[in-house]
């Protein structure tokens, strides 16, 4: 009886599956190369090329990865995600892919996407072994361009925009090039890697269409990277509750205890490195922490300057002032922005700055560097030069100083400037690029 | 006649676990590390009972049986006292024996193996008196000869154990404060009265604590015959050798043949009817001082600098150190028993030693002594436990004690 009935059901949904096949086919082709009508989106199907991909990520670049995906499929967008290698990972809104399987020979490991800076003796920013890692997911792109079908190629950033640039030749399809961050940005005024400079320049010449996280970055594309600047559209990163979830109303975060006992937390997250200016919020805490006993500094991450920061902060007479509970993820880390009285983003050079929207969707407020693209977004945010120390000590202690009306006016405002920057609305940006690739017919 | 003079010191730190932000103000216990590292105590202990202590004690007590001229000295650290009581009994009910023998001397130190001295006088002198009174409660005697941390020595030491009354104390032989004179002899410490200076031969010693098994080593293999004959050829009165008890079975292993070596140095020596061993208080009692010896700056038995830059040498060491001591008023003020005892047990010196950046030679020693996966590790977990600490104090102050339900509650939340 029951198996009858499965079998029946099982018969409906093949049928129906087939029905919807032909239909799609049918439908497909006589759309194919017409205009689209306005305000009804066609599907989509986008073959997607990141590095990195929650919780199997380093940083922003990941982020972004999982909110643009997730909002792009609520854009009848159609996305074949690929990563490098394989992840125990799986999407109920991406088909996740991996360039190379497993049991493809050796058992390779991957380069975090955010390698650490140069160290003073001069050791290269990117090993041999990345730069190998790179051009080995490259050669996979147009393997998997054969296989996936799409009508758009995305890929994010330089460790990926030789895969897309691969899979553009076999496919012909349109390529659109996403700029998270650029070899200016990584090198924190240092010395520019030319090998990764020009990956990143051909990528982006390669590209139809360039996405850049701010203005900021869109300026470094067309000044450094001479691309026109019709070429590149900005599209401000986001935050949403699939990549920053709120803490639960009411529930006791477990550095609610540091406060019980009088202590206000100024929080720092992000890599240990020149880029991010952990240096520059070391000096500014010194002299904060001279005005007021009560105040700790939390400086989550890890990074090629750890060693040096915390001999720095014991030099400085603030060893005991400075907590280093090493990379957040997760839930540490949104319990972290939750707790903090004021989350600090001192970036010497920042395409964006996603952690800032973070903050400020958990109600903490921000002070993040002018050197940032974030700072575009949010106008209205506290803003100070990177290198003045000075007015960065004086921006957080007027923030610890704040009236609890004034404290909830600042955590308001930052609620409703998160809210505004949602994912959904980089991808409905990022979808209307999209659509005028697949309208000019590329 | 020539003496030879062995003290061997035992220790064993409470070493802090992995202990991280999140753990501030939750967990209290830094010192019950209970994973198979070495940040787990009671299993370090155990290991080095087994290895060390219990071997050694045997061969310690079989050879006061079989040599009635044989002595030697031996301080425990209170620390490690309290750990062999509660892991490894057995080790102390040899240690007994040792003392019933009334031919072993224990010496004076401070009861945390701390840096007290250097810091806060008046800690020191707790934990001086702390100790002696394990001292007396375990082995029947009191300390009458001084031995502060890693051998650390200063005038001002020597002008404090004079003031005591100790009969002696104990000091690294250093080329520099010695100017040129032997340290197989009996000195004093500047303005001293009463105090003798026993220094010791880094040298001889050395031979058998580092270099005994070091295949590199032009003497390898060390024999007792070969070790005696030096000993006899050796210029002087005493011949201090003063090193961890760990040199038998744990810095040195079993089958590098340390214990045949212990066991069989002192009959060798023995046949040279010039030789006899001594405590340090016999000494002192049956030599005459050879002078003064002035030691204005800080001198230990570490690294190839013998000072305290083993402890003290780096920021974060400095930084360690300071907020440690820099708490004292508060630990005093907030009477809280298990605070002052939390705060004492993170004085140990080993605690500073693991933060140690010398990447020299000492550099080895300092990676082969620490539980942690570097300096930077160390420091960040001695922060955060040391920042409990203070969260406790903050608790205190502005609540008092105890701590109020709902913050108690809370922790399993």
């Amino acid at each position: 009886m029951s198996t009858i009935f499965v079998a029946n059901i099982l018969a409906l949904f093949l049928s129906l599956f087939v029905a919807g096949a032909i239909l799609g086919a049918v439908f497909s082709h006589t759309r194919g190369g017409q205009a689209v009508v306005a305000g009804a989106k066609r599907r989509l199907r986008a073959l997607v090329f990141g590095w990195e991909f929650p919780p199997f990520n380093s940083g922003g670049l990941g982020v972004a990865s999982l909110g643009l995906t997730r909002s792009l499929a609520k854009q009848d967008v159609d996305i074949t995600f690929v990563l490098p290698k394989p992840y125990p990972l799986s999407v109920p809104y991406a088909k996740i892919v991996a360039a190379e399987l497993e049991d493809a020979g050796a058992k390779v490991t991957y380069a975090t996407a955010y390698p650490s800076a140069t160290a003073a003796d001069g050791t290269p920013l990117y090993g041999d072994d990345m730069l190998s890692q790179v051009k080995r997911y490259a050669r996979a792109g147009a393997k998997i361009a054969k296989k996936e079908p799409h009508d758009v190629i995305y890929a994010h950033d330089w460790l990926a925009f030789g895969a897309g640039k691969e899979a553009k030749q076999v496919s012909r399809k349109p390529l659109l090039a996403h700029v998270h961050a650029t070899e200016f940005d990584r090198s924190g005024g240092g010395s520019v890697n030319q090998t990764v400079y020009d990956l990143e320049r051909e990528g982006m010449c390669a590209a139809d269409r360039i996405v850049a996280v701010s203005g900021r970055t869109k300026h470094t594309v067309v000044e450094h990277y001479g691309v026109p600047a019709e070429k590149v559209a900005v599209v401000w990163n986001g935050v949403d509750e699939a990549t920053a979830p709120l803490q639960e109303p009411g529930r006791r975060t477990r550095l609610a205890h540091l406060k019980s006992a009088g202590h206000k937390l100024v929080l720092f997250a992000g890599r240990l490195t020149l880029q991010k200016g952990p240096d520059h919020f070391l000096n500014a805490a010194a002299k904060v922490a001279t005005h007021d006993p009560d105040v700790l500094f939390i400086m989550a991450g890890s990074g090629d300057m750890e060693q040096q920061l915390l001999r720095q902060a014991a030099g400085l007479g603030i060893g005991d002032r400075v907590l280093f509970p090493g990379f957040l993820r997760g839930h540490d880390l949104h319990e972290a922005y939750a707790s903090a009285d004021v989350y600090v983003m001192p970036s010497v050079s920042e395409p964006f700055g996603i952690s800032a929207l973070e903050a400020m969707r958990a109600g903490t407020p921000v002070i993040i560097s002018k050197q940032s693209g974030v700072a575009e977004a949010v106008p209205e945010s506290i803003q100070v030069d990177f290198w003045d120390a000075d007015a960065l000590a004086k921006a957080i202690e007027r923030v610890l100083e704040a009236t609890p009306d004034e404290r909830e006016a600042h955590a308001a405002r930052g609620r409703l400037a998160a809210a505004r920057l949602s994912w959904d609305r980089a991808a409905g940006e990022i979808r209307a690029v999209m659509d005028e690739l697949a309208l000019a017919g590329i | 006649m020539k003496n030879v003079c062995i003290y061997l010191q035992v220790h064993q730190p409470y070493r802090v676990k992995r202990y991280g932000l999140f753990d501030v103000g939750h967990d209290h216990a830094y010192f019950d590390g209970n994973d198979a590292t070495d940040l787990n105590n009671r299993r370090v202990l155990r290991k080095v009972g087994s290895k060390s202590y219990l071997p050694g004690a045997e061969r310690l007590l079989d050879l006061l049986d079989r040599h009635p001229q044989f002595r030697f000295a031996l301080s425990i650290s209170g620390v490690a006292l309290e750990q062999l009581e509660r892991d490894a009994p057995d080790v102390i009910d040899i240690l007994r024996l040792l003392a019933k023998s009334g031919r072993v001397e224990f010496l004076g130190e401070t009861y945390y193996h701390s840096l007290a001295f250097f810091y806060s006088r008046s800690e020191f002198e707790q934990q001086v008196r702390l100790h002696a009174r394990a001292i007396e409660r375990l082995f029947e005697v009191s300390p009458r000869v001084f031995r502060n941390t890693e051998l650390s020595y200063t005038n001002a030491l020597g002008a404090w154990a004079d003031e005591r009354g100790y009969l002696g104390i104990l000091a690294e032989g250093w080329d520099p404060v010695l100017g040129g004179r032997s340290p197989n002899h009996v000195y004093r410490p500047v303005s001293a009265r009463r105090t003798r200076l026993l220094l010791k031969n880094y040298k001889l010693s050395d031979d058998i604590a580092f270099r005994f098994s070091s295949r590199d080593w032009s003497e390898w293999p060390l024999t007792a015959e070969k070790f005696g004959q030096w000993l006899s050829a050796a210029e002087g009165e005493t011949v201090n050798l003063f090193m961890d008890y760990e040199t038998f079975g744990e810095h040195q292993w079993e089958d590098t043949g340390i214990f045949d070596f212990l066991s069989t140095l002192p009959g060798e020596l023995l046949k040279n009817p010039e030789i006899t061993f001594m405590t340090p208080s016999g000494v002192i009692a049956s030599l005459p001082d050879r002078g003064v010896i002035d030691v204005p700056h800080v001198t230990t038995w570490a690294d190839t600098d013998r000072d305290l830059t083993a402890w003290l040498g780096n920021e974060m060491q400095h930084a360690a150190v300071g907020t440690l001591y820099g708490l004292e008023a508060r630990v005093r003020a907030a009477g809280d028993a298990a605070i002052l005892e939390d705060w004492r047990r993170l004085q140990t010196s080993d605690h500073f030693y693991y933060l140690c950046t010398k990447w020299s030679a000492d550099g080895d020693v300092h990676a082969y002594f620490s539980p942690y996966g570097s300096p930077y590790e160390a420091y960040k977990t001695y922060m955060h436990a040391l920042k409990d600490l203070e969260w406790r104090l903050r608790m205190h102050e502005r609540f008092g004690h105890p701590a109020p339900a709902a913050l108690v509650l809370s922790d399993n939340s």
